[in-house]
């Protein structure tokens, strides 16, 4: 009877240990937001002694962002570019980071697509998401850095990747992406070399 | 013990400290989901926290279990109970736990879908149309605006168009007018805003006008407000000239722009709230469900730490009865909360505590009692009075060596065993069990009696006196003592007085006696006739001869009643025994005289002249015993006699002669006592005499193959002397 007891012991802890694991492995596959925003081009162009930054992102939405979108939720769509010098022997030092941020809402009222960009402070207006979309990913001179804040003999490499940023959504959503994902979007890091 | 206190209470702090830095993070995880912004950054480390204590919890519960499923198998004392309270206790925190959950969760996702319902969906919307539709026939109106101003416009030259334009701009109430020609050009402009830039709007509008229809759209301001932008090809152009698009932007009444504002932002959250409605249950019910978790785990951890704390002193009280059960009364059980527990753990302790004492106490009573044993065994070991008691059956509980050596019977060796049986190995016991039996089949406790023992060496006279026991019903002790010694020492006195009288009374007279008679026979004998003559000189003779004798007789008495002038020195024995028996054996009686002389007996502080009279008398007793025998044999052997406290050299002499007569055989040392036709019946009264001057002792008694013994002991020295006195005494 008590031997009985035990080994219903063991296999119920045995149960909790499998289905723990098989959360661990949902929660670590649950990033959904792979291949939505792609980097298609991006170059960096020297003009007067400073740095610009010219490229093109392909944004899409997943549809959880989408219907967060048309239910009235702000998303705000974030370049994060950071400048790195290289070095051998050591993990490389970070020159520069920026990031330029902007915010995609439907307006209801209007039935358009509002993008503001927060660096700027302009605000354009666009019939299809398409359109606002294709405005976003449009990066033109972009300035980057000071030729002067680099050191001609060492190697540098930009890094640029465009991301979902979620800091500013509502609470309930963050916490369901804390959890599950399905509003975390990011492209990968695009790298490329800059010689000064 | 300080030390103990210190970390009990380090641990005691940490637990606290951890429980309400997890029980701030448990609440902060449930704030979250209602103010992200604020917590956001602590978010990930709550979770953290949240989780540690969760694996810590888990660690936890899984080490009690472990512990508890192994006392379990092992037996170890609680186990049982422990378990049972464990599972009570969880069951009676987890059922009610579990139903609270299950009902709080059934309000939770009720209430957020109160939160919506069709009739507010549909009014917003509507409300929504109804400022959609109110913006439209803005719209309209100022398409309208727009086209007669096109036709006003259309007609004029280019330097006319911005003059012309301001003034159109200010009676129509427009924002901005701008004319755009083909390829988006920007042919004039006019606007009350300074810096106004209107090409990035012209292609959307552009695209549209080109192909012939009026462009009209409402647009939200970053500042606030909305603007109505409206385009329409310019009229009235010249045949072959470049088309144009006439672009005028309107201001929305701010009145109507603010009741937009509020309709929208109405909508927007309501929009957004619908669309959060299942990510919000979602978030409720997990932190409700962590928290629930938290909970359950917190609660079976607490059974564990309850039960293990709650039963904490059964083991230990356990453990306590074991060891008091082996006599170990030392064991203290560690102090308890002043619960039932604790009173029994205290009452335990004082349980102990009170039998160590008693038993200390037991301890030095028994060995006071030992001692006080020991004591009087010691006592009674010196004492020459007997000593045995006795329980009802006559049992023998104590006895002394004087018991032992006065009945003759190694007593040490039956304690515990009826004095009836010893009695039947032990001729002497019988006799002693014939007095005492009597007197306790009557049931009489309290008595003395003077008995007489009858042995081979002779009889012995013991005075008796029983007492009873107190505490022990129907026990007796009986007190003896051997006064035969006393009896003969008084015996010895009233002889020695006896003959010093007689030896003084008559010894006057005798010399007169002798002197008279020699003078008559010689006054007399020459004047009387032969025949009368003949019977006065036998007359006279017999009377001298008789006067001699009796000089001899009182010269016997004189030597037996003189005080002891001992000349002690230290002699060889054996060289003494030579001597005398040379004596002997030159003088050819036809007895042969055998010696067995111990070499190894050191010297004796003894009187030499005492000691060859005294072998003279009994070898002399012995010759005459065996006169007329023909194998008469006489032993003399000396042996060294090894006492625990003494010292004392034996002498045996034996013949092989008719022996002692039974009946007097105790009374051979007493003065005229002989079964010799002739001699005084002083000699051997005499030797027994010296030999107790000298502080030793004398044995009479038959051998066993016939024949006499007489034995022997003398000290060494004077402190064998002094440690052989008691038990000569006794003797």
């Amino acid at each position: 009877m008590y031997m009985q007891g035990v080994r219903g012991l063991r296999k119920t802890a045995g149960r909790c240990f499998a289905l723990c694991l098989l959360l661990f492995c949902a929660l670590a596959v649950a990033d959904s937001g792979e291949g939505l925003f792609e980097i298609r081009s991006v170059y960096t162009e020297f003009r007067d002694g400073v740095y610009y930054l010219n490229g093109r992102v392909s944004y899409s939405l997943s549809d959880p962002a989408r219907e967060a979108l048309h239910s009235g939720v702000p998303l705000q769509l974030q370049l994060e570019i950071s400048l790195n010098q290289k070095r051998r022997w050591w993990l490389d030092a970070e020159v520069a980071t920026l990031h330029q941020t902007s915010q995609l809402q439907f307006h209801a009222l209007t039935q358009r697509y509002l993008v503001t960009n927060f660096n700027s402070g302009e605000q354009f207006s666009y019939y299809t998401l398409a359109d606002a979309l294709e405005e976003i990913g449009h990066i033109n001179q972009l300035p980057l850095i000071d030729e002067s804040l680099l050191d001609p003999d060492e190697p540098y490499e930009v890094s640029l990747r465009s991301v979902l940023e979620l800091r500013d959504l509502p609470n309930a959503i963050r916490w369901m992406t804390f959890w599950w994902g399905d509003l975390r979007t990011a492209s990968d890091w695009y790298r490329w070399p800059l010689k000064p | 013990m300080a030390s103990q206190t210190l970390r009990r209470l380090a641990f005691r702090s940490l637990l606290i400290a951890g429980a309400l830095l997890w029980g701030t993070s448990l609440y902060l995880l449930a704030e979250t989901t209602q103010n992200w912004a604020q917590f956001s950054r602590t978010h990930e480390a709550m979770l953290l926290i949240n989780g540690m204590g969760v694996l810590l919890l888990l660690v936890l519960i899984g080490g009690n279990l472990f512990r508890l499923v192994s006392d379990y198998r092992q037996l170890v004392p609680g186990s049982r109970l422990r378990a049972r309270m464990v599972t009570m206790f969880s069951a009676l925190a987890i059922v009610p736990l579990l139903v609270v959950f299950y009902f709080a969760v059934q309000f939770l996702n009720k209430g957020i879908d109160s939160w919506f319902n069709v009739e507010v969906d549909r009014g917003l919307s509507q409300a929504l149309e109804l400022s959609r539709t109110a913006l439209e026939l803005r719209k309209r109106e100022y398409v309208e605006r727009t086209s007669t101003m096109s036709a006003a416009l259309g007609r004029l030259s280019d330097p006319e168009l911005v003059r012309e334009m301001s003034l159109l701009r200010r009676e129509n109430d427009a924002l901005e007018i701008t004319i755009a020609g083909s390829n988006s050009r920007i042919i004039a402009t006019s606007s009350e805003r300074p810096g106004f830039e209107p090409a990035r709007r012209v292609g959307e509008i552009m695209f549209q006008t080109r192909q012939g229809r009026d462009y009209v759209r409402l647009e939200a301001l970053v500042e606030g407000g909305y603007v109505i932008i409206t385009a329409t090809p310019l009229l009235n152009r010249l045949p072959g000239s470049e088309p144009r698009v006439l672009i005028v932007e309107y201001l929305v009444p701010q009145r109507l722009s603010r009741l937009a504002d509020g309709v929208l932002l109405a909508y927007d959250k309501y929009g957004e709230l619908k669309y959060l409605r299942e990510p919000l249950k979602t978030s409720f019910t997990l932190t409700l469900t962590l928290v629930v978790f938290l909970a359950l785990l917190l609660a079976v951890n607490g059974a564990f730490f309850v039960a293990r704390v709650l039963l904490k002193p059964i083991p230990d009280l356990v453990a306590g009865t074991r060891a008091v059960a082996k006599g170990d009364f030392d064991m203290r059980l560690p102090q308890q909360p002043r619960d039932e527990l604790g009173f029994l753990v205290d009452s335990f302790n004082d349980m102990t505590r009170r039998l160590a004492r008693t038993r200390e106490e037991s301890i030095h009573h028994q060995q006071q009692v030992e001692a006080e044993r020991s004591r009087l065994a010691i006592i009674l070991a010196r004492l020459s009075t007997g000593v045995i008691s006795m329980d009802p059956g006559m049992v023998v509980r104590t006895a002394n060596q004087a018991a032992s050596a006065i009945l003759d019977v190694p007593l040490e060796k039956w304690m515990g065993h009826a004095l009836p049986t010893i009695a039947k190995e032990y001729p002497l016991v019988q006799q002693f069990v014939d007095v005492v039996e009597p007197q306790l089949r009557k049931g009489k406790t309290e008595w003395r009696e003077q008995i007489v023992l009858r042995s081979e060496t002779g009889n012995r006279v013991l005075i008796f006196a029983c007492s009873a026991l107190t505490g022990e019903q129907g026990s007796v002790v009986v007190v003896f003592d051997e006064i035969t010694a006393l009896l003969q020492g008084q015996r010895d006195a009233a002889w020695g007085e006896v003959a010093r009288r007689l030896a003084h009374e008559i010894k006057n007279p005798l010399t007169p006696i002798q002197l008279a008679a020699e003078r008559l026979r010689r006054k007399y004998l020459g004047s009387m006739s032969e025949e009368e003559g003949e019977v006065l000189d036998r007359s006279t003779h017999i009377i001298v001869q008789q006067v001699e004798a009796m000089k001899d007789m009182v010269d016997a008495f004189r030597d037996y009643a003189r005080a002891p002038d001992l000349e002690i020195a230290r002699l060889d024995i054996n060289e003494i025994v030579l001597e005398v028996g040379d004596l002997y054996r030159a003088r050819d009686f036809g007895i042969k005289l055998n010696l067995n002389l111990d070499r190894e007996i050191p010297p004796v502080e003894a009187d030499s002249g005492r000691l060859r009279q005294v072998l003279h008398n009994l070898i002399r007793n012995s010759v005459e015993a065996l006169a007329g025998s023909e194998d008469g044999e006489i032993y003399i052997a000396t042996s060294l006699r090894k006492d625990e406290s003494y010292g004392a050299v034996e002498l045996t002499i034996e013949d092989n002669g008719p022996g002692f007569d039974m009946d007097s055989v105790d009374q051979v040392f007493d003065p005229y006592v002989t079964s010799k036709p002739k001699g005084t019946g002083l000699g051997l009264a005499i030797v027994k005499k010296l030999i107790e001057e000298h502080g030793g002792s004398i044995d009479a008694r038959n051998r066993e193959n016939g024949g006499a013994r007489i034995t022997i002991v003398l000290p060494l020295n004077e402190a064998s002397r002094n440690a052989m006195m008691p038990r000569l005494v006794r003797r």
